[in-house]
């Protein structure tokens, strides 16, 4: 009679490259949520510093911007989290009768495997009229 | 055997969709941070360009105005005009003022003036088309029933839950901070008479482009007793469809504006319009009490029914301003305010509503103390023109295309 059964090779075999696969997959998964985690915090990132630049084009003063954002804002690094920024501006200067200032935002762009937070620092040059 | 290559496609399928789904969301961090620094970019040009517009248009020379390349860092903006001789030119000016021969508030006595300014603003990629409308028509006459002008400190429109707008209408909530949220786009100004030809500076009350009134110009001369506890306002009979034009004393306060007299030499005006002036050195004045059960403010300066009279009220400086009045009933009154750096509040009978036909302009907090206010538009705005200031306007939006 003819044997129609997988031998214990082949399933072996099978079984590895399954496990291969899944393990694989695994790390995959792992780094890609871990790139998702830091798109999603550079997005947030980006779209809070875009909300201070409007602001300050809409006049309020540079220590009246983090009062109205409803982020919770840092004073240094130390006290950063995944959810907290430090907004800094430096002096205004004014040119051509310009008033201009350089934002800059630090913020959590995801975490390493190791747990270690990530963070970026981002400036924008702002300008905005002195006749207003 | 099938059904497993099936299900080995149907998962090859999900496991390539996914990972085209997560590169997608990373493609789009990427195109997020290009896209915010392209908007940043372009709201920079915007305001060179009216920072621009501000500086060189009331010159009347306008040099440069054509073809204008910013240098960097603007990122070499381009503005480019449809006309270059400002808007001094007799070409841009309209007569604004038609009861009078002049309007006391402005320097180009009854002309103003309205030009329309095409330009090219880029984000660093991209060319927008963009209009700037120059005016000198007030914000508060053209139907603007909130003005509230930028500043180096916050301004705040508090308590206004149990207020409305009838147009443009604001955010309502309490300690609201900032414009309205449907405000086309952020309104500016220029003041400050430099010469008849020149405005320079930042917004403030027109006092210095107020001329006095026995130049020839046909107010409503007046007379004003003033006794312990209110001052009387008292019109010329002869004087026909006169301005009444008037300047609070320095350092008079908790006074009551009335006319208790005199009363038929009102009879015969059809068309009265009042500006109470407090400059800023009139710090003390913080309180305007009027007195009327009647619903309209002709009561405040001139006792009579006509409806057809209007108040502008000007104020500058000041820790505080308070507008109350003894009614216990709902009210309108015909009233337009500009406020330079004077915090306002209205108090009005509890459970009842104010409501303001005119609008207000101001560059500091303004609050409902107690009782409901509502700004409505005037319908008919021309009398408003007659008296409100004629400080620079300008707003812009991107060209249609």
């Amino acid at each position: 009679m003819k044997n129609t059964a997988y031998s214990l090779i082949e399933v072996l075999i099978a079984g590895a490259i399954l496990a291969i696969g899944i393990a694989a997959a695994a790390l995959l998964t792992n780094s890609i949520t871990l790139q998702q985690e830091a798109n999603t915090d550079l997005t947030r990132g980006l779209n809070v510093q875009e909300r201070v630049a409007k602001l300050y084009h809409l006049g309020l003063a540079t220590n009246a911007i983090t009062n109205v954002l409803p982020e919770t804002f840092v004073t240094n690094t130390n006290a950063l989290a995944l959810d907290k920024f430090v907004l800094g501006f430096s002096a205004p200067a004014t040119n051509n009768g310009i008033e201009s200032v350089t934002n800059t935002l630090i913020f959590s762009v995801g975490s390493q495997r190791d747990g270690t937070v990530v963070y970026r620092t981002n400036t924008a040059t702002l300008y905005r009229e002195t006749l207003r | 055997m099938i059904f497993a290559l099936l299900v080995v496609i149907a998962g090859a399928i999900v496991l390539a969709g996914w990972a085209q789904l997560l590169a997608t969301r990373a493609r789009f961090a990427d195109a997020a941070d290009d896209s915010q620094a392209r908007r940043v970019t372009l709201e920079n040009a915007r305001a060179y360009a009216r920072q621009y517009i501000l500086t060189n248009m009331p010159s009347g020379t306008v040099p440069g105005m054509t073809n204008a390349n910013f240098p960097t860092p603007w990122g070499n903006r381009t503005i480019t005009v449809s006309n270059s001789s400002g808007f001094w030119n007799s070409a841009y000016r309209m007569l604004v003022s038609s009861d009078t021969n002049v309007n006391p508030f402005s320097p180009m006595e009854r002309l103003g003036y309205y030009v329309t300014i095409h330009a090219t603003l880029t984000d660093g990629t991209n060319n927008y088309p963009w209009t700037f409308l120059v005016r000198s028509r007030s914000p508060v006459a053209a139907g603007f029933g909130y003005v509230l002008h930028n500043t180096n400190a916050n301004y705040t429109v508090a308590n206004l839950a149990a207020s409305t707008l009838d147009y443009r209408s604001g955010t309502n909530g309490t300690n609201v901070v900032g414009v309205y949220s449907n405000f086309p786009q952020v309104p500016l100004t220029s003041a400050t008479a430099v010469s008849t030809t020149s405005y320079n500076g930042t917004f403030q009350l027109p006092a210095s482009m107020i001329v006095t009134a026995d130049t020839g110009i046909t107010y409503g001369v007046y007379s004003n007793t003033i006794t312990s506890n209110s001052i009387e306002l008292t019109l010329d009979p002869t004087s026909t469809n006169p301005i009444l034009r008037f300047i609070v004393p320095t350092n008079i306060t908790g006074r009551t504006f009335t006319n208790s007299s005199n009363n038929s030499k009102f009879t015969n005006l059809t068309h009265n319009v009042i500006a109470l002036r407090l400059s800023a050195t009139n710090t003390a004045t913080n309180t305007l009490h009027i007195i009327s059960t009647n619903d309209n403010l002709t009561n405040l300066v001139l006792l009579g029914a006509s409806t057809n009279r209007r108040i502008y009220f000007y104020k500058a400086g000041g820790t505080n301003f308070t507008v109350s009045t003894t009614n216990t009933a709902d009210a309108t009154w015909n009233l337009g305010m500009t406020l330079s750096n004077t915090p306002l509040s209205i108090t009005y009978a509890s459970g009842h509503t104010l409501t303001i036909i005119g609008g207000i302009r101001a560059s500091a907090p303004i609050k409902v103390g107690t009782g409901n206010w509502t700004v409505s538009q005037d319908p008919t705005p021309g009398t408003l023109d007659d008296v409100a200031d004629r400080i620079m306007w300008l707003e812009d939006y991107p060209t249609p295309q």
